[in-house]
């Protein structure tokens, strides 16, 4: 799965308790995020950005808006909230709960895999 | 990190931000693997986990097995596992909604009574090839000689379903693939098997089946309920007789004043459903999926609701009883978040059903037929206007970035007691044995 092309990941992620209901009924989806990613205004990575707009390693927090922008189908309140996850919604980086490895902030690398799992469907 | 924004401190002191995670990121219990996940500032490793979850069940349903006579000495917890052996009165019956605790329970049940795994996080009941791997309760491993089951459960196990597509007009009916999941827990090899009772909410509604589980007293029967509110009297008034269960459940829910008594109906007369599938099979448990997490939710929507009594029930383990029979109503899940049961069931490989968020309106006449599209907009429409739902979105929210204060609510108001026993006559939604201490005072109120 690793890319050829420096300046891209390949990134593999999945969804679970009922969250690939909004990114067309798939579970699995392999995603391709440049490496560096420019920080759009309202961190909408469906725009076009400035020059003059500073660069960051593609991280977590940006996987989060593109998956919004580029897969999520409907209902974009269900998955995103205050510029995260929406509550309720657990995130697995590597088999691994994200709040040790700095949820947000943690810089993907090329074949990660990042689970979103909904816990909203109760007892 | 942020400025706190008063002015009178250093423009450049800044917060520090929370700390998820005490200490270090290996694991608090083996203190040698590194962690995968972090429970209430907590961490541990994938390999202790399993144990930490199936620990905390077993301490919950262990002690409560046996008749309540049995000595209190004999319910060791250690580790879960009892001195003695676990004899209950009963059979054993699992409320099963489709939802990541129901899954998680019935999973854990399996897991811990009739399949025992060398592997704790794992093995499928399938992939279990000797007697050495499976529970005391699994079949191959009864003692012959005590008849039938000489297990800990009199009978065969049983998993309820309740679905409530029919007040959701265009929803999907999940009662085939609660079947599967069901079923999956089947080992041909040794003919054990689950047994799946499928129900829907009308059938609270339904004669033929109140008088399938010995229930036809009308009486008590949660049945034709039509509530005339512009009476302050509240007078009950006998429906249609003509009407199917179905218009009877579209009719009574319609007739409901507010989203949050709609969301309370439905969950009494799955309740009641529950109980009477029980008692009809002479159980003498029935667990429920309530995690900490919805013990939490239920507890502080029941408080803004006036709920007293059944707020304190909720938090504890509930014993029904009727003249020939008693049964005891479990939350095995209660020391387990919704955390520590979405990773139990991701890292387990759980296949969840799912289920709707209840609706806060019924239409008064049921829907013609399969409608998705109106079924996207109700859904797309609903507000959360019931006192549930706005007390759900709450709490998960406070789970996230404070998850200590959700087991906290849960455990401080199962602290609270009631002063008086309560009433006796029970309710026609949620029959409680209550006491007569209070029943003249109550007719009098009403009178």
């Amino acid at each position: 799965m690793a890319s050829s092309n420096p300046s891209t990941l390949n990134v593999k992620v999945e969804f679970g308790g009922g969250l690939e209901l909004l990114f067309s009924n798939q579970r699995s989806h392999k995603v391709t995020l440049p490496a560096t990613a420019k920080a759009p205004k309202d961190s909408n990575t469906a725009l076009p950005v400035l020059e003059s707009e500073c660069t960051k390693p593609a991280d977590v927090a940006y996987l989060i808006h593109y998956l919004r922008d580029h897969l999520l189908k409907e209902r974009a309140e269900l998955f995103v909230e205050n510029g995260t996850v929406r509550p309720g919604i657990l995130v697995l980086i590597n088999d691994t709960d994200w709040e040790l490895e700095g949820e947000g902030d943690y810089v993907l690398k090329d074949g990660d895999e990042i689970v979103f799992i909904s816990t909203l469907h109760g007892g | 990190m942020s400025s706190c924004g008063n002015p009178a401190t250093e423009q450049d002191a800044l917060m520090t931000r929370r700390q998820i995670f005490d200490k270090s990121k290996i694991c608090v219990k083996c203190k040698e693997r590194e962690g995968h996940i972090v429970i209430r500032h907590a961490v541990y490793c994938k390999t202790c986990f399993f144990p930490l979850v199936s620990t905390r069940f077993r301490k919950v349903l262990g002690p409560i097995i046996n008749p309540a006579r049995s000595s209190a000495k004999a319910a060791n917890v250690r580790g879960g596992r009892l001195r003695g052996r676990l004899e209950a009165p009963g059979s054993l019956l699992i409320g099963f909604s489709g939802g990541l605790g129901s899954t998680v329970l019935l999973d854990l049940v399996a897991k811990s009574y009739f399949y025992r795994s060398s592997n704790a996080s794992a093995a499928p009941p399938e992939a279990a090839e000797d007697n050495s791997s499976k529970g005391t309760e699994h079949p191959s491993n009864r003692s012959r000689e005590d008849g039938e089951s000489g297990g800990i459960w009199k009978g065969k196990p049983a998993v309820c379903y309740v679905e409530v597509a029919s007040i959701l007009p265009g929803a999907r009916d999940r009662t085939e693939d609660a079947r599967a999941v069901v079923q999956s827990y089947g080992d041909p090899a040794s003919k054990f098997e689950i047994d799946f009772i499928p129900l829907r909410l009308e059938d609270a509604f339904d004669e033929s089946w109140w008088k399938s589980v010995g229930g036809s007293n009308i009486d008590r029967a949660a049945k034709d309920l039509g509530i005339d509110i512009s009476n302050e009297n509240l007078p009950l008034y006998a429906s249609n007789s003509g009407s199917t269960p179905v218009e009877s459940l579209h009719s009574y829910l319609s007739s409901l004043p507010t989203p949050t008594a709609v969301h309370s109906a439905i969950s009494s007369l799955i309740r009641v459903l529950l109980i009477y599938t029980a008692a009809s099979r002479k159980a003498s448990h029935l667990l429920l999926g309530t995690t900490l997490t919805s013990l939490s939710v239920n507890m502080i929507s029941g408080i803004a609701q006036g709920a007293g009594f059944a707020m304190v029930a909720e938090g504890m383990e509930e014993v029904w009883k009727n003249k020939d029979q008693s049964m005891r109503i479990v939350r095995p899940l209660r020391d387990i978040g919704i955390k520590e049961s979405a990773f139990w069931a991701w890292w387990s490989n759980l296949s969840i059903v799912g289920r709707e968020r209840y609706p806060t309106t019924v239409s008064p006449v049921p829907s013609t037929g399969n409608e998705p599209a109106k079924f996207a907009n109700v859904v797309k429409n609903q507000r959360l206007t019931s006192i549930d739902a706005l007390t759900q979105d709450f709490i998960m929210g406070l789970e996230k970035d404070y998850p200590s204060t959700v087991s906290t609510i849960a455990r401080t108001i199962a602290k609270v007691t009631t002063k008086e026993k309560g009433v006796e006559g029970g309710c026609v939604t949620c029959p409680t044995e209550r006491s007569t201490m209070e029943s003249q005072h109550i007719n009098t109120l009403l009178s």
